[in-house]
C-alpha cells in the first residue's frame, strides 16, 4: 500500500498543475513581453542649464541622480550600482566625447561630476578614471581632476593600446566596468549621421583605425562588440543639456538619456533629436545603419521601439 | 666618387626639408603672414598648426586630426589644407581661426554653400561678402569666403560679437592681399 501512496501524490499535484497550467500560460506571454523589453530613461531638468550653456551643479547632480534611480528602481546610489553589477574592487572608465569643433558640446564638468560622485558610494574616487583620446580637448571641455569630485582624467595616448583588441589600454588593462557618455550631437554627415554611443568610442580606438569608422557601418559596431566594451559596459548615457539638432546648430534640451542597452539609448536620443527637427521644420533623421547591424550582427541591442520601455522625467 | 658623396651629403642636408609636413605648403606664404595677426587684447598661448589630407599630411598631420569625421565633407569639396591657431583674451574669452585653402574659387564657395560644413540660416556677414555669422549664445561664428579659401572665426561669448568682426576684417584683407 505504501508503494502506492507517492505515484498518487505525484499524479494529484499534476493534475492540480495541469489545472493551473492554462491560467499561468495566459499570464506568462506578457510578463515575458515586459521583460524582454528595455528601460530608457529620458530625464530633463531646465534647471540643469541655462541659455548661455552655464550648467547648475545640484541641478545636475538631482538630474543625474532621479535618473539613474528611475532606471534601476532604486532608492540609493549604492543599490542602483549593485544593480549595475558595479562592485568594490572595480575600476570605471567613462568615455566621454570632448570634441570642441565648432560649438562646444562636450560634456559639462558638472554632469560629469554627479555621476562620478554617485560611483563613490561603491568606487573609491581613485578607481574612477575619466577619458577622451585627446588631452587638450579634455582641458578644453573642463574635464580636469579637480573638477570631477576626485575622479582621475587620462587621454587615451598616455597609457597607451592594446594591440589585440586594438583599443586603450586604459580600457583593456585598467577597466573592469565601462560607462559610456556621449554627447547628443548630429553631424549631418552622409554616412553617420548623428555622433552618439557607438560614434564615441571611436576615441577608445588606435588612433590609425579611427579614420576606419567613416564609411565602414560594420567596422564602426564592430568596435562595441569587442569584449573590453561590450563586456564590461554598465551604463550608456547620453548628455543632451546642450543639444545639436543639425551640424553646428544648438539647443538647450537639458536632459540625458540613460539606459543599459545601447542601442536603445541611441534610438531613444535619435528621437528626442527629431522632435526638436519636427519642431524646427526639419525632416526627421533616420536611424544610421550601423545600428540595425549592431543589432543583428553583433547582438549589442535593440533599436526595435516595441522592445524599448522609454520612461519619461520632468524634475 | 668624390662628386658621389659632396651629392649624398647634399641630399641628406636638404632631405629633412623635403619630407611630408617639414616642406612648405602650398599656401605656406598666407599660412606664415597669419601667424603674426592676432585679435586686439590677444595671446596665442600655443603655436598655429598646419593640417592637410590623410594623402598629405602637413606638419601637424591632416584634417581629421583636426576635426575627426567632420573632414569628409571638407574633403569632398576640394580641401587642401588648413592653418590653425587659437588665441586667448581676458576672462576666458577664446578666439578660434581657421583658414582653409581648396583647390578653386567655385568649389570654395560650392562647400560653403553645403549644411555639413556651414549651417543655414544666420546672418549676412557685415565684413565679407558672401560670409554668413551665426549667434548661438554663448557662441558667435562666422564663416566666409575669399577666392579659394574659407575662413572660419568663433568667439566663445557671443556679446564680444563685435571684437570678432573687427578681427574678420582684418583676416579678409590680409588673406585677400596674399590671393592677388
Amino acid at each position: 500500500m505504501k508503494k502506492h501512496r507517492v505515484p498518487f501524490r505525484l499524479a494529484a499535484v499534476a493534475a492540480l498543475f495541469a489545472l493551473l497550467l492554462p491560467a499561468l500560460g495566459a499570464a506568462l506571454p506578457a510578463a515575458d513581453a515586459q521583460a524582454a523589453k528595455t528601460r530608457v530613461v529620458l530625464a530633463r531638468n531646465p534647471k540643469a542649464i541655462d541659455g548661455r550653456d552655464q550648467c547648475n551643479a545640484a541641478e545636475a547632480a538631482r538630474l543625474f541622480d532621479r535618473a539613474l534611480s528611475t532606471l534601476t528602481d532604486t532608492a540609493s546610489a549604492a543599490e542602483a550600482w549593485k544593480t549595475l553589477g558595479v562592485v568594490p574592487g572595480d575600476t570605471v572608465a567613462i568615455k566621454v566625447n570632448c570634441n570642441n569643433w565648432t560649438i562646444s558640446l562636450s560634456p559639462k564638468p558638472e554632469l560629469v561630476a554627479a555621476l562620478c560622485r554617485s560611483l563613490q558610494a561603491v568606487v573609491p574616487a581613485a578607481r574612477i578614471i575619466v577619458y577622451d583620446n585627446d588631452a587638450g580637448a579634455l582641458r578644453a571641455a573642463g574635464i580636469v581632476e579637480n573638477r570631477l569630485a576626485g575622479a582621475r582624467v587620462m587621454s587615451t595616448a598616455g597609457g597607451g593600446f592594446d594591440e589585440g583588441q586594438r583599443l586603450a589600454n586604459l580600457l583593456v588593462r585598467d577597466a573592469t566596468k565601462v560607462i559610456n557618455l556621449a554627447s547628443m550631437k548630429t553631424v549631418d554627415e552622409k554616412d553617420l549621421i548623428v555622433s552618439l554611443l557607438l560614434k564615441n568610442h571611436i576615441g577608445s580606438l588606435v588612433p590609425a583605425d579611427m579614420p576606419k569608422c567613416h564609411g565602414d557601418h560594420d567596422f564602426l559596431a564592430g568596435v562595441c562588440a569587442r569584449p573590453a566594451i561590450r563586456g564590461r559596459t554598465v551604463l550608456n548615457m547620453v548628455s543632451g543639456l546642450r543639444a545639436s539638432y543639425r551640424r553646428g546648430v544648438p539647443w538647450y534640451w537639458g536632459g540625458i538619456v540613460l539606459g543599459r542597452d545601447p542601442l536603445a539609448v541611441e534610438t531613444a536620443a535619435i528621437g528626442v533629436i527629431n522632435e526638436k527637427r519636427k519642431v524646427a521644420g526639419l525632416g526627421a533623421l533616420p536611424l544610421p545603419r550601423y545600428l540595425a547591424i549592431a543589432a543583428e550582427k553583433y547582438k549589442l541591442g535593440t533599436c526595435d521601439p516595441a522592445r524599448i520601455e522609454t520612461v519619461k522625467l520632468e524634475l | 666618387m668624390r662628386r658621389t658623396i659632396i651629392l649624398l651629403s647634399l641630399l641628406a642636408l636638404i632631405g629633412p626639408f623635403t619630407l611630408p609636413g617639414a616642406a612648405g605648403s602650398p599656401a605656406e606664404a598666407l599660412f606664415s603672414r597669419l601667424e603674426k595677426i592676432l585679435p586686439e587684447g590677444f595671446s596665442r598661448p600655443t603655436p598655429p598648426q598646419i593640417y592637410g589630407t590623410a594623402d598629405n599630411r602637413l606638419k601637424d598631420g591632416s584634417i581629421f586630426d583636426y576635426m575627426d569625421g567632420g573632414g569628409v565633407a571638407w574633403i569632398e569639396h576640394g580641401y587642401r589644407e588648413m592653418f590653425h591657431a587659437e588665441y586667448a583674451g581676458k576672462n576666458g574669452l577664446a578666439v578660434t581661426l581657421d583658414v582653409f585653402a581648396m583647390e578653386t574659387a567655385d568649389k570654395a564657395r560650392a562647400a560653403l554653400a553645403d549644411e555639413r560644413i556651414c549651417p543655414a540660416g544666420g546672418a549676412a556677414a557685415p565684413f565679407a561678402p558672401g560670409g554668413r555669422v551665426f549667434r548661438f549664445p554663448p557662441d558667435y561664428y562666422t564663416y566666409f569666403p575669399v577666392k579659394r579659401l574659407i575662413v572660419y572665426l568663433h568667439v566663445n561669448d557671443d556679446r564680444q560679437g563685435a571684437l570678432l568682426d573687427r578681427f574678420a576684417a582684418d583676416v579678409r584683407n590680409m588673406v585677400e592681399e596674399e590671393s592677388e
